[in-house]
């Protein structure tokens, strides 16, 4: 039985230093070309989770699959040295990877053409345009259960144990159906680290490479096409008023909103 | 003395707020932040020498009649400021008392026209350093500890700043020094440019560790904030190229501010898209009135060139300014993830160095089992020599155990091959209770000297037992 985590590399946009978060004279582009590509920190957690789940039963293996061109491979190397049994690259034009859509479609032909997956773990959004739409799209295609915030899973006796966060609480589901599931990040949940000895050993590992453009299988009409118009940074706008006269708090408080939500009316 | 009669006592002195007992603050006061504590607390440990209490000091006079009545009762004690220490130099042993700091925090007084700033033994660095920003100053120093460090710990550690090669280690910024000791006579070394007058008894406290005294007070060093600056960032393919760059650098006369040279593991982590495989990094920063960055700008940037290392421009020197004490804020980062992981900083002359950084890097990477990185950089450079600063990180089985046994061999391997080279075993952060066991070899014939000066000045031995010199 296969467990999927699909991972994406992503610029470390902490490293981006306060002054270069400026849009270009076309208004299409912020320069972060400096930063470092890293896996996309939600990813990293739903990793994590599916080697935790692989210690814990030799019945269950593990894949991650990239979407991207041949620098795209670090962070499936870096998978690979952490204990993770195969990786798969799926190869594309950049311009097809733009919308959760379209990842998720790529996704779907990958993961249909393999009968022994049973669950694929996607992080809950990417650093990079946050849709947080994915897993969900991709689950709908696969007609999959779907479940989404979750920040644990355990296999034990032949079920998978599902923990997801509310708005209200925390919700434990326990399944034996395929899902597609979104990992939102855990407390104290970091992916382990890579040894030396194993890192050397990645580099010799086989990549399953699947180039989509050359194979044509997802049908062109397939493919939603987004077109940036252009790019603004929206100034911080914050502002504190204070509260004073306990009994009248809730007063103030009502006529605020009231005000506030008039203003986003107009 | 019984523990209850010792902390009334205190509490008549201090005042019962200011005498802790509580053992979860105990617990936490029970060590600093040396890697190792990090990733042993991730697997449970939890220290069995509790102190007896904690003593939060406000004024040297507290400090006097505290230290009086702990030496004529022989009661361990361990001064503590920011409580940044990473060599174990803050464990308390059972039973000890620690003589908390933090809260005597006054700035003093700037005196503008003598460029020198007073401040108390709790001040914070970060604090003292945008006090003087404001009126147009800098303190020179800059550790990576900046957050977290206080000028008393700075002092007693022997510390230095990033922008070391210019402005000096603390030996050189500190001016004049006021504290009591362990028999409770309060100490203090005027203000003075140079002297020559018998020994320099500053040089007591300055790397004293809490071994020969408390610090109330210092009096550092300011300089003007520089007027202009020049940061330029170079790729080299080997790192001895490095070392080669850096020393021909120094030892014409030239002090870059910030003097960097990362190795390429390091390189690759932090400066990835600017540079192409396997290439290391050099930083330098040039400052100081108007012309003279420019000055040696271009000269460092003409030896650079002549070891044919590659231009980066000045974004990687912007990167390195913008996150260089980013840890501060995830020092446990590492052991969250059941690594072992820390850092060792050495020295050694320019004909050794190249030689400890070599053989350290391929022992740790051959005899360590489950080695995650070693990495080396020099930042801080000498017209003799330069220090490197090992990083390491290794995953080992979940245990407090088996998490000192790959620490104790990490750091053996680097211990060993610094005195093997005759370099120094600590470059900036000290001896603490950690390396105190490699003294002997480390100052071989005159650790007789280091032994008479704390029998001298703590004849009880009460001082911070087992820092500089092992309990035998």
């Amino acid at each position: 039985m296969k467990i999927i985590s699909c991972i994406k590399q992503v610029y470390d946009l902490d490293k981006v230093l306060e002054n270069d978060w400026v849009v270009d004279e076309t208004s299409k582009n912020i320069d972060i070309s400096y930063a470092n590509l890293i896996m996309n920190p939600y990813d990293e957690t739903a990793l994590e989770l599916m080697l935790r789940m692989t210690d814990s039963s030799k019945e269950l293996i593990s894949e991650v699959v990239t979407i991207g061109n041949q620098k795209s491979e670090a962070i499936l190397r870096k998978a690979l040295a952490i204990g993770v049994n195969y990786a798969t690259r799926i190869n594309v034009k950049e311009q097809d990877t733009t919308t959760p859509f379209n990842i998720a479609s790529l996704l779907h032909h990958q993961i249909t053409s393999d009968n022994d997956i049973q669950l694929v773990l996607c992080g809950r959004q990417s650093d990079i345009l946050n849709h947080g739409q994915t897993g969900q799209i991709l689950a709908q295609k696969l007609g999959w259960s779907c479940f989404t915030n979750v920040f644990n899973i355990k296999y034990e006796n032949n079920y998978f144990h599902i923990s997801r966060l509310l708005n209200d609480g925390i919700e434990h589901i326990k399944t034996k159906e395929k899902a597609v599931i979104t990992i939102t990040q855990s407390p104290n949940m970091f992916l382990r680290m890579a040894t030396l000895m194993n890192t050397m050993k990645a580099k010799q590992k086989p990549i399953k490479l699947i180039d989509l453009n050359e194979t044509a299988k997802v049908k062109k009409n397939s493919l939603e096409e987004y077109k940036l118009d252009k790019l603004t940074i929206e100034k911080s706008n914050k502002e504190c008023i204070f509260l004073t006269n306990d009994k009248e708090i809730s007063l103030q408080l009502n006529e605020l909103i009231n005000n506030y939500l008039n203003k986003e009316a107009i | 003395m019984e523990k209850t009669e010792v902390i009334n006592f205190f509490e008549t002195v201090l005042g019962k707020e200011r005498v802790v007992t509580n053992e979860e603050v105990l617990q936490e006061f029970a060590t600093d932040i040396t890697g190792l504590r990090m990733v042993q607390k991730h697997f449970g440990w939890k220290s069995e020498n509790l102190a007896s209490c904690i003593l939060k000091i406000h004024t040297k006079e507290e400090a006097v009649e505290v230290m009086k009545f702990i030496n004529e009762n022989k009661i361990v004690s361990i001064p503590r400021t920011g409580g940044s220490g990473v060599c174990l130099g803050l464990e308390t042993p059972s039973h000890s008392v620690v003589i908390d700091l933090s809260e005597m925090n006054e700035i003093i007084e700037i005196n503008e026209d003598n460029f020198t700033i007073t401040a108390q033994a709790g001040v914070p660095l970060q604090v003292l350093e945008e006090t003087l920003n404001k009126k147009g100053y800098t303190s020179g120093h800059f550790p990576q500890s900046l957050p977290l460090a206080q000028m008393g710990g700075l002092v007693a550690t022997r510390s230095i700043g990033q922008f070391s090669t210019l402005y000096g280690g603390i030996e050189d910024l500190l001016v004049g020094i006021e504290g009591v000791l362990p028999t409770g006579e309060l100490v203090y070394i005027k203000n003075n440019p140079r002297k020559s007058t018998g020994p320099d008894l500053r040089h007591i406290w300055l790397g004293s560790e809490g071994a020969f005294g408390v610090i109330t007070e210092v009096t550092v060093k300011i300089f003007k904030l520089p007027e202009e600056r020049v940061m330029q960032a170079f790729a080299i393919e080997e790192f001895q190229t490095g070392l080669d760059i850096i020393k021909e650098i120094v030892q014409a006369g030239w002090k870059p501010a910030v003097t960097r040279l990362h190795d390429k593991t390091e390189a690759k982590e932090s400066y990835g898209p600017f540079i192409k495989e396997d290439e290391g990094v050099l930083l330098f920063i040039s400052e100081g009135p108007q012309g003279f960055a420019s000055l040696e700008g271009n000269a460092v940037k003409t030896v650079c060139l002549k070891h044919k290392a590659r231009e980066l421009g000045s974004k990687p020197l912007e990167l390195w300014l913008a996150h260089r004490n980013d840890i501060c804020d995830h020092l446990d980062m590492y052991a969250k993830q059941g690594a072992v992981a820390d850092t060792c900083e050495i020295s050694a002359m320019w004909s050794d160095i190249g030689k400890i950084y070599n053989e350290v890097i391929a022992r740790v990477a051959k005899e360590v089992p489950y080695l995650v990185a070693v990495t080396g950089h020099s930042s801080h450079s000498y017209v003799q020599g330069t220090n490197i600063y090992f990083m390491f990180g290794a995953m080992c089985a979940p245990s407090i155990e088996a998490a000192e046994k790959t620490y104790n061999q990490i750091f053996g391997i680097i211990m060993e091959t610094t005195l093997k080279y005759n370099g120094s075993i600590a470059h900036h952060h000290g001896v603490g209770r950690y390396r105190s066991k490699w003294m002997k070899q480390e100052l071989g014939s005159s650790y007789e000297m280091l032994k008479k000066l704390k029998k001298a000045f703590d004849p009880n031995g009460i001082m911070n037992q087992g820092v500089l010199i092992p309990v035998e």
